[in-house]
């Protein structure tokens, strides 16, 4: 006797069982490890907790304690002045270098792959490095700089100087990440919308301000909220070249909530920490997407 | 079966019952976490094969971390279940404070007044009281990895024509020292450096003690380093490090990631501050003659105070053999570091068990009679290190403020640096809640 043949109906239930099956591993892990642990975390933010001891439950104590603390308003100040040095700076100049590359010029794929090396290093041997071009007595960047006359900054060890020389290394080493995603979104603008301009007499900055910048927007939007992200979730560099000084000048959320937790063991106020960053970053995130409908072109739309 | 069959049998199960309790006897295993090297590793293998071999139903399993690493895993450990029996821990970080106050460690004082082999009579005091905390002593101590010394350079001081230091030395004479070791070319390029002294906080709280001040009053309500005297002593340092042209940049070391007892090492070098674990490090490489002093009296005349880190081991309060890791670690405390001695290198702690610290072996290892006992007298007399976790988190807004600008770069005036960092400093001990 002959099968009778799957309708509609059972051919999607057997699909959408087959897509949980293989789903299932990586569900149960965030179901498990992100979710379970973020939870826990928000529990233990009402609680004096310190990893030996049993979770005391002790209110908003620890939230009103650390938003009225000098040193964590300092740090999220200082947080956001390293965003609005480092994202926009990265974002113009990786989109500038991966219009240079976009060209067809010989042995583009050497300066692509140099562009890139920077990514595919540690942020603590990228922070390694820069400790050294960045020394008062002996680093190449005074030195370069005395070459046009500027006297020596002590960039690691002046307060108003270290944000901004951190900003430097994380663009440096983000830029080439940024790069390779803006070359993508470059090659996909269709190549008749320049034709059609270059027919219509458009010179090479109308077609980059009204072709390339519209078309890219996706990208630039996807870049932007990356790098609000991890602005915002600051730690390896300033943890490896200023240990948040000097002043408290680069001391950022993390930075205090890794302090918090793994040298003090305190583990309540770690997590309430833990969960105002993420509501800080849930609200520039959210601005971000709602903004996104003023300047964001979407070519389908 | 008559009475004599049951007897016979009764008897061979009796037998029986006895032997197999001592061939099967339970086997425990004790969990050792140290820091340190490869050779730390090799040197932990060894004597758990040798404790094993007095006692064949302990295993020792020694796990050897870096330094970094060890401060970061021992609390997940610990938050996980998972901490090994016996801990390693130091005054020179907040990790043993903290980890005691939360109650990680067992109280071991009562083990010691059980024990009739040793009593605590037998440990330098002051490594004692800075493993003790409200009456309870949290652990073991093995040596005094601090107070600092002066390692000098003697045939460098025999070419400069200077007279080897005695301990009754001050800080115009340290600077003297440096400045005459400091050696340049005809074009001003320094060919030789007089000092390194980048571990400063052993040094500057024994300056500030020796002055008659420290950093906050004893009950850390009040920043006193901001004092004329303090800002005498912080002065001092700053004009040593960045004024005297005798100290390279720490920067260049940092970067490089070579330390400067490397760099002591090479021989172009006249003088470097470090505890004494540095010791060993310098006695493998056997080019020049060195020797070790006291870091120098802040002024002529006032009482030497030095400041003591000590290093040992506790006992975690959840381990299930604390009888059998206490007889561990007095067995290695009291044994097995007397061996270590014999080797060619000596100790990287100064004994914190008495008998060791005056036994020949000890006296005679790297780097000699002479320092040993300069040591020696300096762990005996030294002041432990904070006790409490607000102490170690007010010295870390200090260095914020003051203390890591002072010891990075040169200040035009320390006093005005000071004022400004007490007024926020204060406010910071005032808002400060546990």
């Amino acid at each position: 006797m002959n099968k009778s043949p799957k309708t509609r109906g059972s051919l999607y239930r057997d699909h959408t069982i087959a897509a949980w099956i293989m789903l299932a591993p990586t569900v149960i892990g965030m179901v498990i490890f992100t979710f379970g642990a973020m939870v826990y975390s928000f529990y233990l933010g009402f609680t004096n907790y310190s990893l030996i001891n049993i979770p005391k439950f002790i209110g908003f104590a620890n939230y009103s304690r650390v938003l009225t603390s000098d040193i964590f308003q300092k740090s999220l100040v200082n947080v956001t002045y390293y965003v609005i040095l480092s994202i926009p700076t990265s974002i113009a100049m990786a989109l500038l270098i991966a219009m240079l590359m976009n060209m067809k010029i010989k042995g583009i794929t050497l300066f692509r792959t140099i562009y890139f090396t920077p990514a595919v290093a540690s942020t603590v041997v990228v922070a390694m490095i820069w400790g050294t071009v960045l020394n008062y007595r002996y680093g190449i960047l005074n030195r370069l700089l005395s070459l046009i006359g500027v006297a020596p900054v002590d960039w690691l060890n002046t307060p108003q100087w270290t944000m901004p020389a951190l900003a430097l290394v994380a663009i440096w080493s983000g830029i080439g990440g940024n790069i390779i995603i803006y070359l993508a979104g470059l090659k996909g603008i269709p190549r008749t919308l320049y034709e059609a301009a270059i027919i219509d007499g458009a010179g090479s900055w109308a077609a980059f301000r009204h072709i390339t910048i519209p078309m890219m927007t996706p990208t630039i939007f996807f870049s932007l909220t990356l790098g609000l992200i991890g602005g915002f979730q600051l730690f390896e560099l300033p943890y490896v070249l200023t240990k948040g000084g000097p002043q408290y000048a680069t001391i950022t959320p993390v930075y205090q909530i890794y302090e918090s937790g793994f040298t003090y063991f305190e583990m309540g106020r770690a997590s309430a920490m833990a969960w105002i960053v993420f509501a800080v970053i849930l609200v520039v995130t959210a601005i971000n997407l709602r903004l996104s409908n003023r300047w964001v072109f979407y070519a389908g739309r | 079966m008559s009475r004599r069959i049951w007897l016979a049998y009764g008897m061979a199960m009796l037998l029986i019952v006895a032997l197999s309790s001592q061939i099967f006897a339970e086997k425990i295993t004790l969990q050792v976490w140290d820091w340190g090297d490869i050779k730390s590793q090799e040197r932990w293998n060894q004597y758990a094969e040798k404790y094993s071999a007095i006692n064949p139903n302990v295993k020792i399993e020694a796990k050897v971390l870096d330094f970094g690493s060890y401060m970061q895993k021992l609390p997940v450990a610990i938050a996980g279940g998972t901490a090994p029996d016996i801990i390693t821990t130091a005054t020179e970080t907040s990790n043993f404070v903290t980890v005691a106050k939360l109650g990680g460690f067992v109280d071991l004082k009562p083990f010691i007044e059980k024990d009739t082999e040793v009593s605590l009579d037998a440990w330098q005091p002051g490594a004692i009281s800075s493993f003790t905390i409200d009456g309870k002593l949290y652990a073991l101590p093995s040596g005094s990895n601090y107070p600092d010394m002066v390692w000098y350079n003697a045939d460098l001081l025999d070419k400069a024509g200077l007279a080897y230091p005695t301990p009754k030395w001050t800080s115009d004479d340290f600077l003297t020292y440096a400045t005459k070791l400091t050696k340049r070319d005809a074009g001003g390029k320094v060919t030789q450096w007089g000092l390194c002294m980048f571990d400063l906080t052993g040094v500057y709280r024994q300056w500030l003690w020796e002055n008659g001040t420290s950093l906050f009053n004893s009950s850390i309500t009040e920043f006193t380093g901001a004092s004329p005297k303090a800002k005498e002593v912080f002065e001092k340092i700053n004009h040593i490090l960045f004024k005297s042209g005798a100290v390279p940049d720490a920067g260049v070391f940092e970067a490089a990631g070579v330390p400067s007892y490397e760099f002591f090492s090479t021989g172009k070098l006249g003088m470097d501050v470090w505890g004494h674990w540095v010791a060993p490090r310098f006695a493998r490489m056997n080019k020049f003659r060195w020797a070790g002093v006291s870091v120098p009296l802040f002024k002529a005349g006032v009482q030497h105070m030095p400041a003591l880190d000590v290093q040992g081991f506790g006992i975690s309060a959840k381990s299930a053999h604390k009888k059998e890791a206490y007889e561990f670690i007095k067995w290695y405390i009291t044994q097995s570091l007397s061996d270590l001695l014999k080797g060619p290198y000596g100790s990287n702690v100064v004994p914190a068990f008495i008998p060791v610290a005056n036994s020949l072996d000890w006296l005679k290892s790297p780097p000699g009679i002479a320092t040993n006992m300069i040591i020696n007298n300096d762990v005996k007399i030294g002041r432990p290190n904070p006790a409490t976790v607000k102490e170690w988190k007010a010295i870390d807004v200090f260095n914020q403020y003051a203390g890591t600008t002072i010891f990075s770069k040169s200040v035009d005036n320390v006093g005005k640096l000071l004022d400004e960092a007490k007024v926020k400093i204060e406010k910071w001990l005032k808002e400060y809640k546990d």
